[in-house]
């Protein structure tokens, strides 16, 4: 008899504290809380904070068995999600077509010529004098030379854009695409020619085109660009 | 600099640019959401993710590939200078009669998997897409059949897109021609 008489008074106030709660909360325009930034965030906490004193007043002693039932369902629910996720997980590392990483061409093909580049913005990278292959000579713009070119200023300009077809890091200095434009347009062209070699190691044709954007931005005058490529482009897709 | 933006601003760096949540990202992260979903949609997790067929990326490359011709012939006439475009894609696509180290580039492209076989197929799509293109209308210069003749090594490099000197001399003969 003692024991409930000493209960109740706990589980009254908890049920008046959560009427007073949702009078607050009804009656909130009318007392000058609301409406204004923050009163749905204190409808909703005061929701929940009623609901849970409200339990408590309707459950008593009961309610901590309630919070024990409602602790071994989360307890639970998390193992369950733990286990699905290691099994999944499982799963995925095996069949590669469920894994959320696409299986194509994860590295580039031109990656085993990493070395010879560096960073760039822009255009992602360009031709490291420091790293450049054995043979290959680059002017002081990153560029392999071309032996011939001319360097009179009103020279035909002729930029050859490219990957490694075009570089040619395997090759002599003249032995190059931009080597032989050079010859032919010396015996074509009446006057100074200068061909200028703009590949770089994997660059597609949209990089090409950037740093012909950029070139043409400060100032550059080319007569003729050629484009040559085609297969970084492919393997860029 | 940390510390100085407000509430918004942090909470703004867990939502991407969709406008999703935290919540909704910590969820797709999981495996559980990644295996379920592609159970629901047949077997695709993702329409990101989603395996795209060899030939359909090869038609992408190569639309991007005419794109860029088309944008750089808009440069040429603002900038007055020529332009050419010039596919040159490689052994692969090659009918030149290959000696065995040209051969063995194209078995070393081709034989390691099924990830070098997809890429042979996305190339010779993406050269049959450029090579169908009527080249009178646009700067475009197919330099794939230029090599057919030649003998001997002309493509040396583990991609086949390199070239020796004469194979070298032969595209720039072909492009000076066309100029």
């Amino acid at each position: 008899m003692r024991r409930s008489e000493t209960g109740a008074f706990p589980r009254i106030a908890a049920t008046v504290a959560a009427l007073g709660l949702i009078a607050a909360v009804v009656f909130s325009d009318s007392i000058g809380l609301g409406p204004g930034p923050g009163t749905a965030r204190f409808g909703i906490i005061s929701a929940i904070l009623a609901t849970g004193l409200l339990t408590y007043g309707i459950l008593g002693s009961r309610f901590s068995y309630l919070f024990q039932a409602i602790g071994q369902v989360l307890a639970w629910g998390m193992l369950a999600v733990l286990v699905l996720e290691t099994v999944f997980f499982v799963i995925a590392r095996l069949d590669p077509a469920r894994s959320s990483v696409s299986p194509t061409r994860d590295v580039a093909p031109w990656s085993a010529f990493r070395s010879g580049i560096m960073p760039e913005p822009y255009t992602g990278w360009d031709n490291d004098p420091s790293t450049a292959a054995t043979g290959v000579v680059l002017d002081a713009s990153g560029c392999r030379i071309v032996p011939g070119a001319s360097t009179d200023p009103a020279a035909y300009a002729v930029f050859v854009y490219g990957a490694d077809a075009v570089l040619g890091p395997s090759i002599d200095d003249s032995a190059t695409i931009p080597c032989f434009i050079q010859e032919g347009l010396d015996s074509l062209w009446q006057g100074p020619v200068r061909v200028e070699n703009r590949a770089r190691p994997g660059w597609t044709s949209t990089q090409a085109l950037i740093d012909l954007v950029l070139s043409l931005r400060s100032g550059a005058k080319p007569d003729l660009v050629l484009f040559i490529g085609g297969f970084e482009d492919a393997a860029a897709a | 600099m940390l510390g100085t933006g407000t509430a918004a601003q942090g909470r703004s760096l867990y939502r991407s640019g969709g406008g999703r949540s935290l919540w909704k990202v910590v969820l797709e992260s999981t495996e559980t959401w990644g295996v379920i979903s592609s159970v629901l949609s047949g077997g695709a997790s993702d329409s990101a993710t989603e395996p795209v067929s060899p030939e359909s990326q090869g038609a992408a490359a190569a639309a991007v590939f005419l794109a860029n011709s088309r944008m750089s012939e808009n440069l040429e006439r603002l900038y007055g200078f020529n332009c050419r475009f010039c596919w040159l894609p490689g052994v692969l696509r090659s009918g030149k009669a290959l000696v065995p180290s040209e051969q063995a580039i194209v078995d070393g492209m081709t034989d390691p998997g099924r990830e070098a076989a997809e890429f042979a197929a996305l190339l010779c799509t993406c050269s049959d897409v450029i090579e169908e293109v009527d080249l009178r209308d646009i700067c475009l210069v197919s330099l794939a059949s230029v090599m057919d003749s030649l003998q001997g090594v002309i493509f040396v490099g583990p991609s086949g897109t390199e070239m020796t000197a004469d194979g070298n001399q032969a595209v720039a003969r072909a492009i000076l021609a066309g100029l």
